[in-house]
């Protein structure tokens, strides 16, 4: 065993304990949380295959289907919003606002905050006895009404509400940089070309973001599929089953409902709907490094 | 350069004020825990949220740190701040440590293969954490540390590594290799260099990957809800007993202190660091 | 009458003056160069020309109209970018068209006029790529091709050709020839390259530290300076510029020409109204050949011995360094000379070209006959 080859192999060796740890404590695991989705397993996990019951289950079961409705609500709102928002925060702060050094921080603190802790403030921000709806009374509107946190129909509003709350800043972060990005040239070939304010974002600023709208698409479908601490603090999945959301549909089955196998089962679902976003974002991304 | 600055004062003015009532949007909430959390509990149930407080008291702080109910034990927040503290501090050292010596094996020491290993640990970083729960808890109750803080730490540090090794990897990826070619003539090996000439430059990417596994770290509910039990709680975990009970008198100005509390060690890194921490979230969304 | 006039422009920039007392008069179809170095001014000229930059003090002319607070859109003005600062979701086409668009031109005559300039610059068959599919030479063509379409008063160029590599900046300066006299437009082109400068323009405006050195035809320029940084920014190899103490006898100059053999040439010029002292002696490289190399028909020339430093064989010249009253001098000879570094040489110095330089003003002085 010469220095040299000792030398190759040192990289590999140092690289194979995260290598191997991350083999196993991710990829064994969805292994076998994938062939606990096969099987009967209730309270423990049991070895008694099952085909794909367990899936044909879940898609009966309502919950799920409320789960899977409310994510898509919940998700589209969410993503939707933040990137608009994100985007006009991005471009109003960069026209050479005073004070940005003040603005961009209060926008961006929340993603500082754990979601319980953003969702403790949203909850009683939102609750009808003491939040937003008695605020706007005592100004005098007694008519007013904002339920929405105790509606069935309209709770799951109020954890789009936090969620912007909480990461439209982030996109916002990510907007301004790609916006100071942009070579100064093309803004002066744009104005000798005669384009407006408006005609400029529109027809040349805005679609050179388009990486940035993917990068942002991506983290944002990201979190929207794994919430879960926002929705335990806010609502706990209430009011009774109307904010539940794939996320808290796993933990409730395998825990305390003692359905491990459906849990599994739905565990997977979200890793699968998951990577139909991430991978072949990460490959195009991968590949395009290969060539710089 | 030049920046496209839209026209007219009077436009100019909309502007400010859209983004005056955004910030009082983003700011509203943290204002309000604030100033309910010094309030007495009547006060709270007469109304005003928005007010300042008549009669300055500090007695929700107290109660939230040492003698709140949490869950069946009157010990306030304190013992699990504690818990917290210890489970990010060993977990957010170890994963830092591990990231940067695969960052620089993955960006300086290319193997065949490495596209795939660096591609699995990418990938790891985005797996919905409700998919190895199951084995998990199996796991930890093989190894002994099911329901303790070593555990938690356990698995902080094995899902905190992908996002640690993309930060120094992306990092690392800027030093021309001619260095480490430079390096190997001079007779220097692969920790040489590594820890003589990546190291030391290596300040702004080990301040970014520290705040941002922090932050994640201290700010996780679910791992900590599924692996600890009640002794070994952090303080997310903690937070929500106290806030979520739903027998007794719902005290909300000690819910409120309780919540600042818990966000008070992220909140600072977060004003402390400012620019660092943004970099640490761009890093993290793989724009490389 | 002229089509462009710079009037008195001044700029100050937070406190610091970065233009002073700019006059140019251009007439229609000239090609105007703004040469100097970096930091001169010469951008911020041409910003300012195209209304991107406030003038602070001045008035800028076009055709007749005052225009120095008119938006650049409305100056019937084209330019071109150093970075081409091409739209890049946008095709080569829309990039062509878009100024048009803005300005309400219908989409037919939009295309045509597309298409007529596609031809002009041979891009017809890009037009329907996107600027990141082009190469650096495509997308200058495509640069210029917005330009040309808008069919301005003048075109403005900020350094086109800097992003380009050697070879192609040569052929895309001869193609910018050929279209400025094919086109007859008026131009303004600022680049940093003073073959550039040379190559291209009808008159050339050297500026350093926000003040124009000289304005005149390239010729002028080149052959009378105005002053010591004209003479050596222009010119490449650049002048040789030597230190001299001088004395007045009965009306002529004289000096010492020592060489590093130790031989001393007196040199006396004639047509200076100047007394003695110290000053500093302008030559180029191309009026100080060896014997082989030169004009023998050359008449008022000094001929010396010269030990050779360092040869430089540069394909169609060679150049040599000598030593020239302590200070390192270059010369030009033929390409296949056989002077070997280290041996010695016979050289000649062409006293019709030498200029003579006030060393404190750097000013030129005045020969009688010049």
């Amino acid at each position: 065993m010469s220095h040299r080859w000792w030398q190759r192999q040192l990289p590999k060796l140092v690289l194979s304990p995260s290598f191997a740890l991350v083999l196993f404590f991710v990829y064994g695991f969805i292994v076998y949380t994938g062939y606990l989705s096969f099987t009967d397993s209730r309270m423990f996990p049991s070895n008694e295959l099952v085909g794909f019951a367990n899936y044909e289950k879940l898609f009966a079961l309502r919950h799920w289907k409320i789960s899977i409705t409310n994510l898509g609500i919940f998700g589209g709102l969410y993503i939707g919003i933040c990137l608009v928002l994100g985007l006009m925060l991005a471009i109003f702060l960069d026209q050479k606002i005073r004070g940005e050094g003040v603005l961009r921080p209060i926008y961006l603190y929340p993603m500082a905050l754990s979601f319980i802790v953003t969702g403790t403030a949203w909850k009683w921000f939102l609750d009808p006895g003491i939040g937003v709806e008695q605020i706007v009374q005592s100004w005098g509107y007694t008519d007013f009404e904002f339920r929405w946190i105790k509606d069935r129909t309209m709770a799951i509003y109020c954890i789009v509400i936090a969620g912007v709350w909480q990461t439209s800043g982030f996109v916002m972060a990510m907007f301004l940089a790609g916006l100071r990005g942009i070579d100064g040239e093309i803004m002066k070939a744009a104005r000798i070309d005669g384009a407006s304010s408006v005609q400029l974002y529109r027809r040349i600023i805005i679609p050179m973001l388009r990486p940035i709208f993917l990068s942002a698409f991506v983290v944002l479908a990201h979190m929207a599929i794994k919430s879960y601490d926002l929705v335990i603090a806010l609502t706990n999945g209430g009011p009774g089953r109307a904010t539940e959301l794939p996320a808290t549909f796993m933990y409730s089955y395998t825990f305390t409902r003692n359905q491990m196998g459906i849990g599994a089962t739905s565990a997977m679902v979200m890793l699968m709907t998951i990577a139909a976003i991430i991978v072949p974002y990460l490959y195009s991304e991968l590949k395009g490094s290969k060539k710089s | 350069m030049m920046r496209a600055s839209l026209p007219a004062s009077a436009l100019r003015s909309t502007l400010y004020l859209v983004l005056l009532v955004f910030s009082i949007f983003y700011l509203v909430p943290l204002y309000v825990m604030l100033v309910n959390s010094f309030k007495e509990l009547d006060e709270i149930r007469s109304g005003a949220m928005l007010a300042l407080p008549d009669n300055f008291t500090l007695a929700p702080w107290e109660s939230a740190w040492s003698t709140a109910q949490i869950g069946v034990s009157p010990t306030g927040l304190k013992p699990y701040f504690i818990n917290s503290i210890a489970m990010v501090i060993p977990a957010v050292l170890i994963s830092t440590l591990i990231g940067a010596m695969n960052g620089y094996v993955l960006s300086k020491w290319q193997f065949r293969g490495y596209r795939w290993v660096f591609g699995l640990l990418l990938f790891s970083c985005f797996i919905p954490f409700q998919i190895v729960l199951i084995p998990m808890a199996k796991t930890l109750g093989i190894l002994g540390i099911a329901g303790s803080t070593p555990g938690l730490v356990l698995v902080h540090v094995v899902y905190g590594i992908g996002f640690s090794t993309l930060f120094f990897r992306n990092y690392y990826e800027a030093f021309p290799t001619e260095l480490i070619r430079a390096a190997q003539l001079d007779g220097a090996g692969f920790f040489m260099i590594f820890a003589r000439i990546l190291l030391p430059s290596s300040g702004p990417i080990i301040v970014v990957c520290i705040i941002w596994q922090f932050t994640n770290i201290w700010n996780d509910f679910l791992f900590g809800a599924s692996f600890t039990d009640f002794d070994s709680l952090p303080i997310t975990v903690a937070l929500n007993n106290l806030v979520s009970s739903s027998t007794g008198v719902k005290e909300y100005n000690v819910h409120f202190a309780g919540a600042i509390l818990a966000a008070l060690p992220t909140l600072i890194v977060y004003i402390v660091s400012g620019r660092y921490f943004v970099r640490g979230l761009m890093a993290g969304s793989v724009k490389g | 009458m002229s089509f462009l006039q710079l009037k008195n422009i001044s700029k100050i920039y937070e406190s610091q003056p970065v233009l002073e007392s700019i006059n140019i008069s251009i007439e229609k179809g000239e090609f105007l160069v703004l040469v100097g170095p970096s930091g001169c001014g010469k951008s911020t000229l041409l910003n300012m020309i195209a209304g991107l930059e406030d003038v602070t003090q001045g008035a800028i002319h076009m055709d007749d109209k005052d225009v120095t607070h008119v938006a650049p859109s409305e100056r019937d003005i084209a330019m071109v970018f150093q970075s081409y600062a091409l739209y890049p979701s946008m095709s080569v086409r829309e990039n062509i068209t878009f100024g048009l668009e803005m300005r309400g031109v219908p989409k037919e005559e939009r295309n045509q006029q597309c298409d007529q300039v596609a031809e002009i610059l041979q891009i017809g068959h890009l037009l329907d790529r996107k600027p990141s599919a082009l190469s650096g030479g495509q997308r200058q063509r495509v640069a210029m091709g917005r330009a040309l379409v808008r069919n301005p008063l003048v075109f403005l160029f900020d350094e086109p050709l800097s992003n380009l590599d050697a070879k192609l900046r040569v052929d895309m300066r001869t193609e910018i020839k050929l279209l400025h006299q094919r086109l007859k437009t008026t131009v303004v082109y600022v680049t940093h390259d003073q073959i550039e400068a040379m190559t291209l323009a009808t008159r050339i405006a050297v500026m350093n530290g926000g003040v124009i050195q000289q304005l005149g035809r390239p010729d002028e320029i080149y052959y009378h300076p105005r002053n010591l940084f004209v003479a050596s920014f222009m010119g490449s190899p650049s002048m040789n510029l030597i230190e001299i103490e001088a004395a007045d006898v009965n009306g002529q100059i004289c000096f010492e020409i020592k060489t590093s053999n130790g031989d001393k040439h007196a040199v006396a010029l004639d047509g200076y109204k100047c007394s003695g002292g110290n000053y500093v002696i302008g030559v180029r490289p191309e009026d100080l050949t060896d014997i082989e190399t030169s004009d023998q028909r050359q008449t008022n020339t000094l001929r010396f011995s010269s030990p050779v430093d360092v040869v430089e064989p540069a394909g169609s010249d060679t150049f040599v360094v000598i030593q020239v009253c302590g200070q390192s001098v270059t010369c030009r000879v033929r390409g296949d000379s056989q002077i070997q570094e280290g041996g010695q040489a016979e050289f000649l110095l062409n006293l019709d070209r030498i200029h003579l330089f006030d060393k404190r003003s750097g000013e030129r002085l005045k020969r009688a006959e010049s």
